[in-house]
């Protein structure tokens, strides 16, 4: 393990490369990995992208990899599209609107698919994150497509959290409100040439007023402490900082022609800098770290559910139910605390991982 | 018939028919059937009931030569004149190519098609690293004027009309043209033919873009308004729906996609100043023919009308010829088998026919190797028969619109127009072609069509003979054309050849020239003429422009 | 969850033909097959094909030509993989590659050339056969 460590830190591309690989997958060797990762990292802020298909991340994300290439910045990209649910295939085609970074050494872009499980980070993301920053990429840009819990999980992961919505989508203002203003740093109107951006650059703006009166002070996330300094926290007051009300920033841009994304580099680059402040960089590790035992208890605990679920044992919490014995309440609660038990037998106990049961 | 009908069917005769009979008199050539009954230009319903059926013959289908245009562009169609067959054409060097060119003319061929190397139509010069592989392989290797003289030297450009397909450096090798034909003496006025100009289709299914839109779009309109003034015989655009139906779009999207194209250079046009009846005469179109041949008849008529109706309803066009859909067709490439490749030879004869029953004013024929390589000189020459074959044996040439009045072919036509305008109406929606395109919408649809058909061929639903059904072994293949590595050499030579003998000072000041200009709002086609003239190649000038206008990535 | 996660594939168009018909399909057949597929877009050149490859750790990388430029290119894929140490990754190619030129492409280890009229189950069986370590037939093209 230390031998891979060390050729990844020396900028071996093919060894970062193959144990993004095993980070993607399960056992005791990507176990390994994933435990040494977590601590020799954490000092790169991530700056995540999201919005709905076709909005232009990619070509946004290739356009400010050019403008931090003059900064001389070393920039990692891990790009996460969908995994199709019926094949378990996924199309993986962010890299188009990046290719002419392909042969820049400086840059490195990674795609993943965010494999079956709903409701999650995929993990691999995180830990491709990690190993950007073990070979010296920073900043580390993430992109995932679309909206839902996926995108929530990753604002809660990264430093910096970059909503692109376009102008030409007539369902813009939907997406806004399916949760997408909540979790932005800065909010980006993409294609600001067309004829109804600034429009859609109005509608956003007073989206934001409305939706940061109403959710001002309300924990909308409650394992989701974010936002570097300078920048609201929406989701909750944590420790060590101080909600300021204030609403994401709204830029316009043209992300092909490249028309004010310096002007959007300039605004990322200032929350880049509070994000390296010290009590940050603590605040994020325990964020990410917290992601993980969330994610991987519920795994666990999944597995033991589906696994009761076909136990004899249940068939007769199962008749009892239908004979109108017992309440679905009863059977849950029964259910629920046979499959923590479960899951604290197959694995170490580790810290958190009770709570976290009991707040979903 | 119809007492209105019938007056307006012996008005064409007296008006249209004869005034275009005087110019272009109907062929020496007997028109009758093999049973020797003589065949008429033109059919009509013999019984229209009065009203709205009446109505609806002569508002949609009228008579050839007049508004809408359904029935074809020519009252006399090919009773004057046959389509110009037209071979697309063009490999390795300029002398290799030229020696085909005269082989085809010599053949009965009517026209030229000059197909460009992939180098030359993205504007990189042969000795360029991304030229590597690439140089005189999909066509004839360009890159100064000195390439040009030898591609058409001996082939007077006075008789000889020439299509080229070139889009985003058109400017550049349009040209190279006029530079040609001033030495042969020829006038830019007394040229003819095409170039291929479009730009936005680039974007959507074929790939050799160079600018990004904006910048195209000027070029585009420049080409127009330079044609407009110094060459009036000459197409200036030739808008191709081939390439997208080649990409995997279905009839329909093929003239809703393409005639949506022509709707934003015209609109583009306008922007820059020019009125419409100077340039919309000069526009063409270019579509493809699939094996569907009803469908494909029923393709080419809906979109005459459809295209006919936005010239005059939607841009106020008042020259009949603005609203005239004149186009090119070839038969689709990618229908062509590797397998049993003499099949390919029938698929060609239909594609072909579908063409001629629609009114086209041109034609390519593919030739059978295809699925392979570029076509040997037996395979072109199949290919060129076929549509003599189809000119002057099959008698479908006698009459015009044979097919109109078919119950099935007409109902196809009102539904594709129907629907093409469905499709023109989103685009406009999304604030036109170029948003569109940015918002991969017809790429989107496009790759949807393509997968379903495919689909339907791997499930054996849509039958394709030799390939899921009546398979054979593959019997030996005939002997194919292959472009020797010595012409990437030859090429990179006759290159630096020229540059060495040229006069530097002039290319760099006429390169000079054209950057400043493209800086400024001038028209960039008398700057790329002189470069050309000083002979700057076409990597030069188009490095030049991508100084200023920047490159479009997908 | 993933202890065997879908193989990974890259797909792409290199050299200067722009005719992605063939390649598209192949990407949404694939994916449709259980495969994670990367795509690169058109008019890629091998350097380009091959960092991507290497960076994303693919098993395999299928290449669309249709301009005839497939045997300068391809050799060059095959030459840039082998400085990198990636013989390892299969290599195929897809589009109008005529009968003369598979042996050279055999040579250069690319035994699997797919062309107009391949049948789709055809390039997934010999996919499959060579990314589980199974031998190829040796047949050379499947048309």
């Amino acid at each position: 393990m230390d031998a891979l460590i060390d050729k990844i830190r020396r900028g071996d591309r093919r060894s970062l490369a193959r144990a993004m690989s095993l980070a993607d997958k399960a056992g005791q060797e990507a176990q390994a990995l994933k435990d040494r990762l977590r601590r020799s990292t954490g000092n790169v802020p991530w700056w995540g992208f999201t919005g709905p298909p076709g909005v232009g991340k990619s070509t946004l994300i290739d356009t400010l990899l050019g403008m931090l290439r003059q900064r001389g910045c070393r920039v990692g990209v891990v790009a996460v599209d969908p995994t199709s649910p019926v094949s378990d295939g996924a199309l993986l085609g962010d890299r188009v609107r990046m290719m002419r970074h392909a042969v820049d050494e400086e840059v490195f872009i990674r795609s993943l698919a965010t494999h079956r499980r709903e409701g999650g980070l995929s993990d691999a993301t995180l830990h491709c994150a990690r190993l950007l920053e073990l070979a010296g990429y920073d900043p580390v840009l993430i992109e995932t497509v679309g909206v839902g819990q996926n995108e929530v999980d990753v604002a809660g992961v990264t430093d910096i959290c970059v909503v692109i919505v376009g102008a030409g989508y007539g369902d813009d203002i939907q997406l806004t409100k399916a949760g997408l203003l909540e979790i932005a740093d800065i909010l980006v109107v993409n294609k600001c040439d067309l004829p109804d951006a600034n429009r859609l650059l109005n509608e956003v703006r007073e989206q934001l007023v409305l939706s940061s009166s109403a959710t001002s002070g309300q924990a909308v996330y409650s394992d989701l402490t974010k936002s570097p300094g300078g920048t609201p926290d929406r989701k909750q007051a944590s420790p060590g900082c101080t909600p300021k009300g204030m609403a994401p920033e709204v830029v316009g841009i043209e992300a092909k022609s490249g028309k004010d994304v310096d002007h959007l580099l300039e605004k990322l680059l200032e929350l880049d800098r509070a994000a390296r402040q010290p009590q940050q960089r603590q605040r994020h590790k325990q964020t990410r770290v917290l992601s993980e035992i969330r994610h991987s208890a519920m795994l666990v605990c999944e597995q033991a559910l589906e696994d009761r679920l076909v136990a004899p044992a249940t068939k007769e919490l199962i008749a009892g139910l239908e004979r109108g014995e017992l309440s679905l309440d009863q059977v849950v609660r029964e259910l629920s605390v046979i499959s923590c038990q479960l899951s604290v037998e197959r694995e170490p106990p580790r810290s958190g991982g009770r709570r976290l049961r009991t707040d979903g | 018939m119809g007492s209105l009908l019938e007056e307006r069917f012996e008005r064409w005769k007296s008006e249209t028919l004869a005034k275009s009979v005087a110019k272009m008199p109907e062929q020496a050539q007997r028109a009758v059937t093999v049973s020797g009954t003589p065949v008429e230009a033109l059919y009509v319903p013999e019984q229209v009931p009065d009203g709205s059926a009446r109505d609806a013959y002569l508002n949609k289908l009228g008579f050839p030569g007049e508004y809408p245009f359904t029935r074809g562009v020519q009252p006399t169609m090919y009773r004057s004149r046959l389509w110009t067959m037209r071979q697309y054409a063009g490999f390795a060097t300029a002398e290799e190519t030229n020696e085909r060119y005269r082989f085809l003319l010599e053949s009965g061929q009517t026209g030229l098609s000059v197909a460009f190397d992939l180098p030359t139509q993205i504007g990189y010069d042969s000795d360029h690293p991304l030229a590597a592989g690439e140089v005189g392989k999909v066509g004839v290797a360009v890159d100064t004027l000195a390439d040009m003289e030898i591609l058409f030297d001996s082939i007077p450009l006075d008789k000889v009309s020439t299509s080229m397909t070139i889009n985003a450096p058109a400017a550049v090798l349009l040209a190279m043209y006029i530079a040609v034909g001033a030495k042969q003496g020829v006038p830019a006025d007394k040229l003819t033919g095409t170039i291929q100009n479009d730009v936005l289709k680039e974007y959507i299914a074929r790939g050799t873009y160079i600018f990004p839109p904006a910048p195209s779009l000027r070029l585009i309109t420049n080409i127009f308004g330079y044609a407009a003034e110094q060459m009036p015989l000459f197409n200036t655009i030739s808008v191709s729906g081939y390439h997208i139906r080649e990409a995997g779009s279905n009839a329909v999207q093929e003239v809703g996609f393409t005639l949506a194209d022509g709707v934003a250079y015209v609109e583009a046009a306008r922007n820059a100043g020019l009125d419409v009846d100077r340039f919309a005469p000069r526009v063409a179109f270019f579509f493809g023919a699939m094996t569907d041949v009803l469908e494909e008849v029923a393709k080419f008529r809906a979109a005459r009308r459809l295209w006919a109706r936005i010239m005059k309803e939607r841009f106020g066009a008042k020259d009949p010829r603005s609203c005239m859909l004149r186009f090119h067709t070839q038969t689709c490439g990618a229908t062509l088998t590797a397998q049993q490749i003499d099949n390919n030879v029938v698929r060609v004869t239909l594609q072909a026919l579908s063409a001629v029953l629609g009114g086209t004013q041109s034609l390519h024929t593919c030739s059978r190797d295809e699925a392979l390589a570029l076509p040997a000189e037996e395979a072109v020459q199949i290919a060129l028969r076929t549509q003599q074959i189809i000119a002057h044996e099959s008698g479908v040439a006698h009459t015009v619109d044979p097919l109109a009045g078919s119950y099935y072919v007409e109902k196809l036509t009102d539904e594709i127009e129907a629907e093409a305008e469905g499709y023109i109406r989103r685009i406009d929606e999304m604030g036109g072609m170029v948003p569109a395109i940015e918002q991969r919408y017809p790429q989107r649809e496009i790759e949807q069509s393509a997968y379903r058909y495919q689909q339907e061929i791997e499930r054996g639903e849509r039958v394709i003979v030799g390939v899921n059904r009546f398979t054979a072994e593959d019997q030996s293949l005939p002997e194919i054309l292959t472009i020797s590595e010595e012409t990437t050499r030859r090429q990179i030579d006759r290159l630096a050849t020229v540059r060495a003998k040229r006069d530097a000072t002039a290319v760099g000041r006429a390169l000079d020239a054209l950057e400043t200009g493209a800086r400024k709002d001038d028209n960039l086609m008398p700057l790329i003429l002189s470069a050309v003239e000083a002979y700057a190649s076409v990597g030069e000038i188009c490095d030049r422009l991508r100084k200023v206008f920047g490159e479009y990535e997908e | 969850m993933n202890a065997s996660r879908p193989k990974r594939i890259l797909i792409g168009k290199v050299g200067l033909d722009g005719h992605d018909r063939g390649a598209k399909f192949i990407v949404r057949a694939l994916r449709n097959a259980g495969y994670e597929v990367i795509y690169t877009g058109i008019r890629r050149t091998p350097e380009q094909i091959v960092r991507a490859a290497i960076d994303e750790d693919v098993d395999a990388i299928g290449l669309s030509l249709l301009s005839g430029a497939h045997k300068e290119l391809l050799s060059r894929v095959a030459e840039l993989l082998k400085g990198e140490g990636a013989e390892n990754i299969v290599l195929f190619a897809g589009g109008t590659i005529p009968d003369q030129d598979l042996a050279y492409l055999r040579s250069l280890g690319i035994n699997r050339v797919f062309r107009p009229g391949a049948a789709l189950s055809g390039i997934l069986s010999a996919l499959e056969e060579a990314l589980t370590g199974g031998r190829s037939t040796g047949g050379g093209a499947t048309t």
